[in-house]
């Protein structure tokens, strides 16, 4: 193998055949996905995100949350995702359409996020967990994200905003804990991350359904001379 | 198989139809002193940002507390700005001045263009800085490898075409027709970066894909990054220098050339691993653990070429003098290659990767590959290569031992602590019964560790840079007192000499 001709050959043919298999092939078999009806509402799925979710997730992008959190719910029997309840079905291509960018996330220093909207609703615990993670989760190892707060003097009457938190964490007597527009708007994305949508390639789990109906009469064969 | 082809390339010229009028080494090598020793200085002061970019981050695992009043200083920032720091500041611009000074060096020609090139290194360091301060800034893209921002990569893309295109036109012109097996490997790397780099920021910075494209197609950069343009500048690296060393040539062409083609046919395509059970059709799964296993075959004859090239000579290891610093760091560099293509292969399959996969495992096969095998393989070969385009010797003997031993000794810690962290963590996420922070919990002693190891990396760095800053000022120097001591400035000039 002496010659540049054969070298530039290969290494053009090979630079050819990994983009056609690597990055065209996928956007050609995903690429032109689009929303689809999905649920029992029959929404099209994913509906997008607007306004603060929408803020919010820039905010994630911003902070590199994805560099300790996954957004992926691994196949059931694949890892114990599903016995952490971290989500009642896998995730599949079409629940990240609409994000950009797709953050799937490579390290799980903390739990999954895929379905933390549904898991915890409550946006006083998102702003008090991301003010000092340890108020809600004592064991936690997160960083704080104090620096999405304002602490500022009581004047007049408390904000209704304020957080609550007691303890340690709590600040000076006469100060108090404001969440910034970042704040408001992560807890908003944080909250709208939900993908328990039925999918044609993703069902979800059926359950046993309880209907509260009368157990079944076996039926007992007609004996024509019970009528006379 | 062309036997001059196959020697060590430092001899003397002999005369043959193969080559013409060559420039002597000296000349080959004050051709491309410029460019080199700029992407030399750059790189190793991106190695130490980077390093202790990570050491602040490694620290955040196990100390949250710990700096975290800034948004600036924020562990999702700060860790894919190190990651920047190393693969586009450090890995980045060691491949460029070990590419040129070899294709040099190798086709016996002078470095064209030397001032383009310079132009060129300010210019990819201005994109690198704005790159790094816009992700500790916020502006982030989140796609893994290409997170800095749209303003750093014009500077990038301008920079990486001026010096693909020189370094091509610097091969065309070579003295030397037969070629050497470094630089099939070098030209590989040479048509790699310029690819993937416009190929993965456009479909991902400027004209964004939609959906998990994204993330597959952030996979393939990444892996192309690592085992397209890092793996074949290193190994060019390793087949240039120890063979020289040893004296004697590589023990097999054929052999090589077959690690060659296999590095091509599979090192593209072996990414998706990174997202096994994620969202993406399962073919992609498939076909990269198929590919990472092919990868090999690679690893196996780099292992067996420099094993037996190093056979009855193991004196030049037990050397442990300095001026055989340079080699004994390309041998580690190469060992840790190999540890690295086995792993890489090993963690794919699907049985293993159930386990390792977003655990900190990955992390450390990437730092092995970017600091173990690519780090140590620059490393040393910048020892090889400054004396000789500088004509000075290393000034200090005491850093180059510290610098010695604290990065060999320092980023093997790093790395096993942060494989038993991963493999511990591992085992407790997988298994339901354990808490999940129980399994986070574990790896924090470990991840101690690796923040030891890294300070130890970083301070040894600092003892590199310190020892490579002197040798080049002590070069400038000699540039510029003939000129101060002509325009009359004498006096300043002994000033400062004495001083």
């Amino acid at each position: 193998m002496n010659s540049g001709p054969l070298l530039y050959l290969g290494l053009l043919l090979s630079m050819a055949l990994s983009f056609w298999g690597m990055v065209l092939s996928p956007q050609m078999q995903m690429g032109r996905k689009d929303v689809t009806p999905a649920g029992d509402a029959r929404q099209l799925y994913p509906a997008g995100r607007m306004g603060l979710a929408k803020a919010g997730a820039d905010v994630y992008r911003s902070h590199g949350c994805a560099e300790c959190h996954t957004q992926q719910v691994r196949p059931e029997g694949y890892g114990s995702d599903f016995e952490r309840g971290w989500g009642v079905r896998r995730t599949v291509a079409q629940d990240y359409l609409r994000d950009n960018p797709v953050m799937l996330g490579s390290l799980r220093m903390g739990p999954d996020l895929a379905n933390i909207g549904v898991r915890q609703p409550d946006a006083n615990w998102h702003l008090n967990h991301l003010y000092h993670p340890k108020t809600v989760v004592p064991t936690s190892t997160m960083p704080p994200y104090a620096f999405l707060f304002e602490t500022r003097q009581i004047t007049g009457q408390p904000s209704p905003e304020a957080l609550t938190i007691e303890g340690e964490y709590a600040p000076e007597a006469g100060y108090e804990v404001i969440p910034t527009d970042q704040a408001w708007a992560l807890v908003a994305y944080l909250k709208s991350l939900n993908s328990e949508v039925a999918l044609f390639e993703a069902p979800l789990p059926v359950e046993p359904v309880d209907t509260n109906a009368p157990p079944e009469v076996p039926a007992v064969p007609i004996n024509p001379e019970d009528f006379e | 198989m062309n036997p001059s082809a196959s020697t060590t390339q430092d001899q003397e010229p002999t005369p043959g139809a193969d080559q013409l009028a060559a420039p002597s080494p000296a000349e080959i090598d004050a051709s491309a002193r410029y460019p080199v020793l700029l992407f030399l200085l750059k790189g190793a002061g991106w190695l130490a940002i980077g390093l202790l970019l990570l050491v602040i981050a490694s620290i955040k695992f196990h100390g949250p507390g710990f700096l975290s009043g800034s948004a600036w200083l924020g562990l999702g920032r700060i860790k894919p700005a190190a990651l920047n720091c190393l693969v586009y500041g450090f890995a980045a611009q060691f491949g460029f001045a070990l590419m040129l000074w070899q294709l040099c060096r190798l086709g016996r020609t002078r470095l064209l263009n030397a001032p383009f090139l310079f132009l060129a290194g300010v210019v990819w360091n201005i994109g690198v800085f704005l790159g790094v301060i816009g992700i500790l800034g916020g502006a982030s893209t989140g796609h893994l490898f290409l997170e800095m921002p749209r303003v750093a990569w014009p500077f990038l893309g301008v920079a990486v075409v001026l010096i693909s295109v020189w370094g091509l036109l610097t091969f065309h012109n070579r003295k030397q027709h037969s070629l050497y097996v470094s630089q099939w490997f070098l030209m590989a790397g040479l048509f790699w970066l310029p690819w993937i780099l416009t190929a993965g920021c456009y479909l991902l910075v400027f004209d964004p894909l939609r959906g998990v494209v994204q993330s597959t197609v952030s996979a393939w950069y990444a892996h192309n990054f690592i085992f397209m343009w890092m793996t074949p500048i290193g190994l060019a690296t390793i087949y240039y220098f120890v063979p020289k060393r040893t004296g004697q040539p590589l023990p097999s062409r054929e052999m090589t050339a077959l690690g060659f083609w296999f590095l091509l046919l599979a090192g593209p395509w072996g990414g998706m691993t990174r997202l096994a059970g994620g969202p993406i059709p399962n073919w992609m799964i498939s076909t990269s653990v198929a590919a990472n296993a092919l990868l090999l075959v690679t690893v196996v004859t780099v292992a067996i070429n420099i094993w037996q090239n190093m056979e009855g000579k193991c004196a030049l290891w037990k050397d442990k003098s300095n001026g055989n610093v340079g080699f004994r760091l390309i041998l580690l560099g190469t060992a840790a290659f190999v540890g690295a293509g086995l792993l890489n292969a090993l963690i794919s399959f699907r049985t293993i990767s159930e386990f390792t996969l977003f655990t900190h495992i990955p992390v450390a096969l990437d730092h092995l590959m970017l600091l173990g095998f690519f780090g140590l393989v620059g490393l040393g070969a910048a020892y090889e290569i400054v004396p000789k385009i500088t004509g000075s010797q290393w000034p200090c003997d005491k850093l180059t031992r510290w610098h010695y031993l604290g990065t060999v000794y320092g980023l093997s810690l790093h790395v096993v602590a942060l494989l038993l962290a991963g493999l511990i963590q591992g085992m407790k996420m997988n298994n339901p019964e354990v808490e999940f922070m129980s399994a986070v919990k574990s790896t924090i002693p470990f991840i101690g560790l690796s923040t030891i190891g890294l300070l130890v990396a970083f301070l040894a760095q600092v003892a590199f840079l310190w020892n490579l800053e002197k040798i080049v000022f002590a070069h400038v120097k000699t540039l510029v007192m003939p000129v101060m001591a002509w325009m009359g400035c004498g006096s300043t000039g002994n000033a400062e000499g004495k001083s």
